[in-house]
């Protein structure tokens, strides 16, 4: 597809006959045709679902005790058979992922937008770059476990310090790949175009740097989505986590270990949904960066 | 319309640690007028670009537009000021934003600056976009659906739209097909009659300089060595830096003079005295020792060389 026309080279053509380069596929083309892309989104799809639809699908009180109803297998009164205290597994199932997931949500947006903003300052603006990367140096030597350990023993366990204690910790992966980020568009010509038509500094950040890193930034996302939701998990199963009232699959873990010989499907039910969630997520991730990637976008 | 040059920069320095980018640079534009600045890679020219629009820092030196000292400006006073001073880039796929449409690329300078409505600003873009030879259906398109050239006339598009009185080109034709160099640099002197824009255009190409320029100044290793109209410089260069370039030009005057030899010395260690002796053909002992002043030789042409001294006293 020539631009250029035969009659006149030197001088451009009177206008509507100009043909423009045809586009590649867009993002939405390739997440579509991207197949394990599309398998994790189903997933999360119905996993999202069925904690969303929990009180509808499972409308019974997870937490109802009924001891005569001890170690149920599973089958077509229970479907995920019974605990050790007589309680529906398949409810506990469902009622316990609208926290872990709820968790993981709220966890992913907080800890993400504070390392969005933090991060983008801190690539753009260097002196604060100094100050603020010796903090999330800090902040990475702390182990994560000893933090919430010590968030619980303060505020006591609950679902706030879970998702605050989670925040904070998966705050500095985060940011750090944001500032790298930012740190190679800030030296883009476009910037300095930008500058030099005057634009002003909130506007370059958000027309022009943030969109250039939305990509790392969503596949992170996916990441610590999933990091969070195994966070949530492994705080309760230790007992430093949202407290025995509550269910989650971590919790319904703890309890289940007791009994693995006896009723292995205690712990393979919530364990099998921990599972499948994370396995999503991270495919998620993987093909995500894979689609966003220019360079490999071209290949497909 | 006053007799003050719309651009007069004076003693412009510019050092990045140790290196001397930009050394004494002094110039200075008419109203409506394009000056050129030539010289090998390395020389200084875009960074005396970058300096001219405060883009880059000055360590020394001042810059006059429009009567007031850029130099002493705050960054909002500077960030306002940029509506009259825009810049063409040399690559036009890196100074387009591959995520704002045509629109907003055309509309944001515009918006930022305060001018008009938006219904004006689509009014601008749309006439823009008519006086690039583009049609309509560009607004809605993105910078990946165009070619090389058609993305620079649109970044000189860009340019225009807040109707600025200085535009800055650096190199805007070296990144594309010598058969489109062409479209754009007559596209950039029609638009230029047309808005009476001044420029300050910047090339190591000799014959685009030619083409566009009419007064010409030579930079070597952050200086300027010559300067002076195009005709002048084209016809007569007195410096012998600027013999040699034009002689390794492809095309006329090859092997009539001497050729450049090696490559530009580092600014890092820029050589005593006189900074193109290293590789200058008639250097003599004079060079090393004093560094040879800017000296007038008529018909507004300058020059920094020794050997117009003797052939002075000679």
């Amino acid at each position: 597809m020539s631009i250029i026309q035969a009659t006149s080279p030197d001088r451009l053509p009177g206008g509507d006959e100009e043909s423009f380069v045809t586009t590649n596929k867009t993002v939405w083309q390739r997440l579509l045709t991207n197949p394990t892309a599309m398998t994790s989104v189903v997933m999360l799809v119905v996993l999202g679902l069925s904690a969303i639809l929990a009180p509808v699908l499972a409308p019974g009180n997870p937490l109802k005790v009924s001891p005569a109803d001890r170690f149920i297998a599973p089958g077509a009164e229970h479907f995920f058979g019974t605990d050790n205290l007589g309680r529906d597994m398949f409810d506990m199932v469902l009622h316990g992922g609208r926290t872990s997931l709820f968790v993981g949500l709220v966890v992913t947006v907080i800890s993400m937008s504070i390392a969005v903003a933090l991060g983008a300052i801190s690539g753009f603006y260097r002196h604060v770059d100094v100050v603020l990367m010796r903090l999330v140096d800090g902040l990475m030597a702390f182990p994560g476990i000893v933090l919430a350990t010590a968030a619980a023993g303060i505020l006591g366990p609950s679902m706030t310090t879970v998702i605050t204690a989670l925040s904070i910790v998966l705050i500095a992966p985060s940011l750090r790949i944001v500032r790298g980020q930012v740190l190679v568009v800030r030296e883009l010509q476009m910037i300095e175009a930008a500058r030099s038509v005057g634009v002003p500094t909130l506007r370059l950040f958000t027309r022009y740097i943030l969109p250039a890193v939305s990509s790392p930034i969503l596949v992170q996302a996916s990441f610590i989505f999933s990091a969070a939701v195994l966070g949530e998990a492994g705080l309760s199963f230790i007992g430093v986590g949202i407290g025995p009232k509550e269910l989650s699959w971590g919790n319904a873990l703890t309890e289940a270990r007791n009994y693995i010989a006896q009723a292995p499907w205690i712990v393979l039910f919530p364990g099998l949904a921990l599972m499948l969630t994370i396995l999503a997520l991270n495919l998620l991730g993987d093909s995500l960066r894979d689609i966003l990637d220019p360079r490999l976008a071209r290949r497909r | 319309m006053t007799s003050e040059p719309m651009l007069a920069v004076s003693g412009l320095s510019k050092s990045f640690k140790a290196v001397k980018a930009v050394r004494d640079v002094t110039f200075s534009i008419p109203r409506g007028k394009t000056f050129g600045l030539v010289g090998e890679s390395g020389s200084g020219k875009s960074t005396t670009a970058r300096l001219v629009l405060r883009l880059v820092e000055p360590t020394d030196g001042t810059i006059r537009f429009r009567g007031r000292d850029l130099a002493g400006l705050s960054p909002g006073d500077l960030r306002r000021e940029r509506r009259h001073m825009q810049m063409i880039f040399q690559d036009p796929f890196g100074s387009l934003n591959p995520r704002m449409s045509i629109r907003d690329t055309l509309t944001e300078p515009q918006l930022v600056h305060g001018i008009g409505s938006p219904a004006e600003h689509l009014r601008t873009a749309e006439r823009l976009l008519a006086e690039i030879s583009m049609p309509r259906t560009a607004l809605d398109r993105y910078p990946h659906e165009f070619s090389g050239g058609q993305r620079q006339r649109i970044a000189i598009a860009r340019a225009l739209s807040t109707n600025p009185e200085l535009i800055v080109a650096d190199e805007p034709v070296s990144a594309l097909d010598v058969s489109v160099q062409a479209q754009v640099l007559n596209l950039l002197r029609d638009l230029q009659d047309k808005h009476g824009t001044t420029m300050l255009f910047i090339s190591h190409d000799l014959r685009v300089v030619q083409f566009m320029c009419d007064e010409i100044a030579v930079m070597y290793l952050g200086e300027i060595v010559e300067q002076g109209p195009r005709e002048h410089i084209y016809g007569a260069p007195a410096h012998p830096y600027t013999q040699a370039l034009l002689a390794s030009a492809p095309g006329k005057g090859a092997g009539k003079r001497a050729r450049l030899k090696g490559e530009i010395p580092s600014a890092h260690a820029v050589p005593s005295g006189c900074a193109f002796r290293t590789r200058c053909p008639s250097a003599f002992e004079r060079c090393a020792i004093e560094k040879p002043l800017m000296r007038d030789i008529g018909n507004g042409q300058k020059a920094a060389c020794h050997l117009l001294d003797e052939a002075k006293a000679a």
